[in-house]
């Protein structure tokens, strides 16, 4: 059992209502055509953001997937420049030029959201290693899902990350469903953390719903990587209450039963959590109420900044490719031949 | 008679260069003798006969480069 | 003055940025014993921190070399043989090379790839070790050096080291032993810069890595019968030195492209195109390309030579121009 302060208690409450009420703006917002592309919800999972990034610092980094939403707000990203983000405006994170599944900001030490299932944990052992050699106590956490154990890019990553006793900590949260992929049909395994025993690494399971559970978990995941005791892998069992993104949803594939989602929304992280704090006498309804508030204020000016603010000119399409600049840099696709 | 030619050595070497020729037409050589050595991007190497005989030509000189697998001598088997 | 050989001159360069710069990182698979012979001694001299064997996880060893590049490293990354770039092409070309642009500029991966290949003719190195591959990173926009000789050699890669982008750095297998005179002090040659290795007036032959010296070669052969060849070697492949091609162009009117990746898609048809498109008024006949005939690259040895290019066949095609 953890002794968290009041403060800490309700902190953690907040930063997953603030994930919870993005997601579900975010998606009334592309539902209204004023977010383009796709969308992958991460409503359902807060719990494992949130309780997995608590105790890492600033300067600590992550790679996240592209259900990655929750994981850039549990890291301190400002939600402003998320939404001008997911709206293709030039105050976005990446001046528009990335969008939902590519968010990136390295001075929170967010190394981006990925679009490849399993990518990210390559660039996040190569983080690793870069700390390990600069001595600078940083640690990196890696996020992917349960489908993404299949994909060699993951093999690989924990393989190297455990040979070379690297400051990672591996992050598989098992939302059970890789799109329409059960985790049964993509993993041997009953439990996912007996991956890490292929690699001698540590591994754990734990309830994804229980933020508590995941903070534990991740709170000595981290300790051991900042003592130089190297990787750790962290199952959380979790679940995503929409469908794999904003694009599937409307192709009616049932992949899951009605009861099984029922079974899951009733284990919401949020009404879990919050249900404690009231049940313990931690804090009453007032202050829940309170922090909703807040959070609401927050979303709405974020929502706000972002409309008012400007889309990129076309031009910029051509920055950003390179460092620096060269004739004929980027390579345009029509030029105009001067007669 | 038998040919010696440049060996297979390294993964990308396709040509050596020939440093200095430790035997003359005419002279006699043991199995294990270094005949010759040369010289490639990743190493110098002494060749060895592996054959008892008499060296009856040599076929590139000191200095020449030569590419892997061309013949460099020939050996009469005694 | 002092002579290297290429192999030499790159592993001179990479070694004096080593000394200069303590944030470089070098990894590779056998690079510890250096297999391939480009980090021979590195590892007694810069330690095993700085000097890094990874398991076989070509996927991995990029992903790592670019998160090392975004987190304050300058990461050289040895493929072991051209192919491998086949088995980590999503975190070379829609990661690596994607990350600065996707984040608005945020992401810096100052990563360098050192491709030495076994890919020439007479290597009987069959199917799949004997490709050139930089065409295929060329379309994602990657930039592209190929030194032709020891002195380029060294040069380019201390500018590729220094570049804060991915920059590939391809290494013909048929350059590697090939000796010129290169200063023992630090230089650099800029990307984007070709040279013309001789001055010519009835055609430009633009020659990639080892058909430089082809080109060369053929230059004297043809020159006593009176045809005058201009032998351009462009040195980086992206950015492309598109003003040097047009001097050269506008002078002769004619040009030859000899290159040693496949025909299909390969850099020379890009430079064909260029030239298509962007220098049409001065030609005076069609383009011609010489490059790989697209089959994967056969053992025997009578196929492999017919299949890949070489000095003959520049040959032919300089003597079917009319002059």
């Amino acid at each position: 059992m953890t002794a968290f302060s009041k403060s800490k208690y309700l902190e953690i409450y907040r930063k997953m209502k603030l994930i919870r009420r993005f997601e579900e703006q975010a998606l009334k917002l592309a539902q209204d055509g004023e977010i383009s592309g796709s969308l992958h919800l991460y409503i359902g999972q807060e719990a494992v953001a949130v309780g997995a990034c608590f105790d890492l610092e600033v300067p600590d980094m992550i790679t996240s997937t592209h259900r990655g939403h929750g994981h850039l707000i549990a890291k301190g990203g400002d939600i402003r420049y998320m939404f001008a983000e997911l709206m293709g405006r030039k105050s976005g994170y990446n001046k528009g030029k990335g969008g939902s599944m590519h968010i990136a900001e390295p001075a929170l030490g967010i190394l981006g959201a990925n679009g490849i299932v399993g990518a990210g944990a390559p660039i996040g052992v190569g983080a690793a290693l870069a700390n390990k050699f600069l001595k600078n106590k940083k640690v990196v956490m890696t996020f992917f899902g349960d489908g993404a154990l299949a994909t060699g890019a993951v093999h690989e990553a924990m393989n190297m990350a455990a040979i070379m006793n690297l400051p990672i900590i591996f992050i598989c949260e098992n939302n059970q469903y890789a799109v329409s992929l059960s985790v049964k049909d993509s993993c041997p395994l009953k439990r996912l953390s007996d991956r890490a025993k292929s690699y001698s690494m540590h591994g754990i399971s734990v309830d994804g719903m229980n933020v508590e559970k995941v903070y534990n978990a991740a709170r000595d995941a981290i300790n051991r990587a900042r003592n130089g005791e190297g990787p750790s892998f962290i199952e959380c069992k979790t679940y995503r209450f929409y469908d794999h993104s904003i694009g599937v949803d409307k192709l009616g594939l049932k992949y899951r039963t009605d009861e099984e989602i029922k079974y899951w929304k009733n284990r919401d992280p949020i009404k879990l959590w919050e249900n404690r704090l009231i049940k313990e006498q931690i804090c009453n309804k007032k202050q829940i109420e309170e922090v909703d508030n807040a959070v609401e204020e927050i979303i709405i000016q974020a929502i706000q900044f972002s409309r008012e603010s400007d889309y990129p000119p076309p031009q910029d399409a051509l920055k950003d490719m390179y460092s620096n600049n060269y004739d004929d840099l980027p390579v345009l696709g029509w030029i105009k031949i001067k007669k | 008679m038998k040919k010696v030619v440049i060996p297979k050595m390294g993964m990308a070497t396709t040509e050596v260069d020939i440093l200095t020729w430790k035997v003359k037409e005419g002279d006699a050589v043991k199995i294990g003798d270094i005949m010759v050595e040369i010289e490639s991007e990743k190493a110098n190497v002494g060749i060895e006969s592996e054959y008892n005989g008499i060296i009856t030509k040599i076929l590139h000189k000191d200095g020449e480069t030569v590419p892997v697998g061309e013949a460099i001598c020939e050996i009469d088997e005694s | 003055m002092r002579e290297l050989r290429y192999l030499h001159a790159v592993q001179e360069g990479i070694k004096q940025e080593m000394q200069k710069n303590r944030n470089i990182i070098i990894l590779g698979e056998d690079i510890r014993h250096s297999l391939r012979g480009i980090t021979k001694g590195f590892f007694e001299e810069f330690g095993g921190e700085r000097v890094i064997d990874t398991p076989l996880s070509e996927i991995a060893l990029v992903g790592a070399g670019t998160g090392l590049a975004l987190s304050g490293v300058r990461p050289i990354v040895e493929f072991q043989l051209s192919e491998f770039v086949f088995l980590a092409f999503d975190q070379i070309v829609n990661q690596a090379q994607k990350l600065r642009y996707m984040s608005g500029g945020k992401l810096s991966v100052p990563v360098t790839y050192i491709v030495p290949s076994m890919g020439s003719r007479g290597g009987s190195m069959a199917g799949q070790h004997s490709d050139i591959t930089y065409s295929y990173v060329l379309q994602a926009g990657m930039k592209v050096v190929v030194p032709s000789n020891a002195y380029d050699a060294k040069g380019l890669v201390i500018s590729a080291i220094r570049e804060d982008d991915p920059v590939m750095v391809y290494l013909p297998a048929k350059c590697l032993a090939k000796k010129d005179i290169v200063p023992e002090e630090i230089y650099t040659i800029p990307l984007g810069k070709g040279i013309i290795k001789k001055a010519g007036n009835d055609i430009t032959v633009i020659a990639i890595g080892h058909f430089v010296q082809v080109a060369l070669d053929v230059a004297d052969i043809t020159g006593e019968k009176g045809i005058s060849l201009e032998v351009l070697d462009p040195r980086t492949l992206l950015p492309l030195d598109k003003d040097l091609i047009k001097n050269s162009i506008s002078k002769t009117g004619r040009v030859i492209i000899i290159d040693d990746s496949n025909k299909t898609c390969g850099f020379a048809s890009e430079l064909a195109a260029f030239i298509a498109e962007e220098l049409f008024d001065y030609l005076k006949a069609p383009i011609r390309r010489i490059a790989r005939t697209v089959v994967p690259v056969p053992f025997s040895a009578p196929m492999e030579s017919f299949v890949i290019p070489d000095k003959q066949e520049l040959i032919d095609v300089v003597h079917e121009f009319d002059i």
